[in-house]
């Protein structure tokens, strides 16, 4: 009798349920926490993520027990209901100036041009094995667009979540590594060095309209974009028309620092070691470099092809912030700039494509949900 | 393989045309604005 509850006491300990894949999550949880707080990557997101993955590999804690644990509530109703995303683009939208868009329209493409790379990378990813559900979420990395990441991934590929969102996370916070390279295998010096003539001054009816136009234009094209853009566009509304500054406050900061909370646990907490240590999550991640890289090539060569047809030309290097990472690689650009011409200042030019891409990857995120949904 | 494929062709045209409907209507928008605005300085004038 007194041996049986003995052994039950020690069963029940988390310690001797441990196994080696959940101390190897706990170092991977631990190197996210360093690189958050050490080296200042992404740590909003990537510090919540790496305490996620710590708690969610302690044996017999049940966290994310279905209907039972803790964080996995936050992760059902939070990411599998689809309220967090969309909310993080609440306040994306509010902290968000369509100003440098506005100013000169034709740097859309330049959004649109990015997003050719994350199709590129899907169909490299389809190559490699994955399925097309699993190729999608994969290739939205490219985007650099975490929240649209983690909407695409929890929809197309759930048991990815942690590796993408990650993976997406990272390499964002690697912009400056990643980017610089691409950009000038793919341009000449003399295109580096190009003056950007200074932009016209957009009204503020403009920055009204522009929400509502863009919200009935792309989710009219586009109706699995709406819970992302329609919530984007209202943000940027609260902020463009000047009468709810506590709306567009609060879309700014509590809500989207209380949401962000919930997104980084529950995502960090689907990396349970069974999930996350297989070949596929190294795999991923290459796949999330390249999806970087190809996104940035595909940028600066569409921009390159416009300055074909334009009697203004636009710096080539522009193009590469056509990945959203707003405003990470907007400024590499601009730094880049300033290296190779003291007197050219891009970064209210690059901003353009830069804002264009978060609505470029939204776009492509609904064109993936819309085909294999 | 062959549905990965189109995925890719259309995926990255879409997102070119749906750019390009938005790219028109903000042109149109500012148009339509400059005008109400070049109405409003004539009519100050």
């Amino acid at each position: 009798m007194e041996h049986n509850i003995i052994s039950e006491i020690i069963y029940s300990c988390g310690i001797f349920n441990l196994s080696l894949g959940n101390i190897i999550m706990w170092i991977i949880g631990m190197t996210l926490i360093y690189l958050a707080i050490a080296k200042k990557f992404e740590p909003l997101l990537l510090l919540p993520i790496g305490f996620g993955i710590i708690i969610a590999n302690l044996p017999l804690a049940d966290l994310m027990k279905p209907g039972e644990g803790l964080v996995w509530r936050f992760y059902h109703y939070g990411i599998q209901w689809e309220v967090i995303p969309p909310l993080i683009f609440l306040g994306l939208g509010a902290l968000t100036d369509f100003g440098p868009l506005l100013a000169r329209p034709s740097l859309i493409f330049l959004g649109a041009g990015a997003q050719v790379g994350v199709y590129i990378t899907f169909f490299c990813a389809k190559l490699m094995g994955f399925s097309l559900d699993e190729a999608a979420a994969i290739g939205i990395i490219g985007g650099a667009d975490g929240p649209t990441t983690i909407y695409v991934t929890s929809k197309l590929a759930p048991h990815l979540l942690g590796s993408c969102a990650v993976a997406a996370y990272s390499y964002m916070a690697l912009v400056p590594i990643i980017q610089p390279p691409v950009i000038k295998l793919f341009t000449t010096k003399a295109e580096r060095q190009i003056v950007m003539k200074k932009s016209r001054r957009v009204s503020t009816r403009e920055r009204i309209m522009f929400p509502i136009l863009a919200t009935l234009v792309v989710i009219l094209l586009f109706p699995p974009s709406a819970p992302l853009m329609a919530m984007f566009m209202l943000g940027n509304l609260f902020r463009e028309s000047g009468v709810v500054e506590r709306l567009s406050g609060a879309a700014q900061n509590e809500l989207m620092n209380i949401v962000t909370i919930f997104l980084g646990v529950s995502v960090g907490a689907t990396m349970d070691a069974a999930t996350f240590l297989r070949p596929q999550s190294l795999m991923i991640f290459f796949l999330g470099a390249f999806a970087f890289a190809s996104s940035t090539a595909t940028g600066v060569i569409v921009a390159k092809i416009m300055n074909l047809f334009l009697k203004d030309k636009i710096n080539p290097m522009i193009g590469a912030a056509g990945v959203s990472a707003v405003p990470m690689s907007a400024r590499v650009v601009h730094v880049m700039g300033q290296e190779e011409n003291k007197k050219n200042y891009l970064l209210m030019h690059a901003m353009g494509p830069n804002i264009a891409g978060v609505i470029g990857t939204i776009i492509a995120a609904s064109i993936f949900i819309g085909v294999l949904k | 393989m062959i549905k990965a494929f189109w995925i890719f062709v259309v995926g990255s045209i879409g997102v070119f045309i749906g750019m390009a409907v938005l790219y028109l209507a903000m042109k149109a928008l500012v148009l339509v604005l400059s005008r109400f605005a070049g109405e409003e300085n004539n009519n100050g004038a």
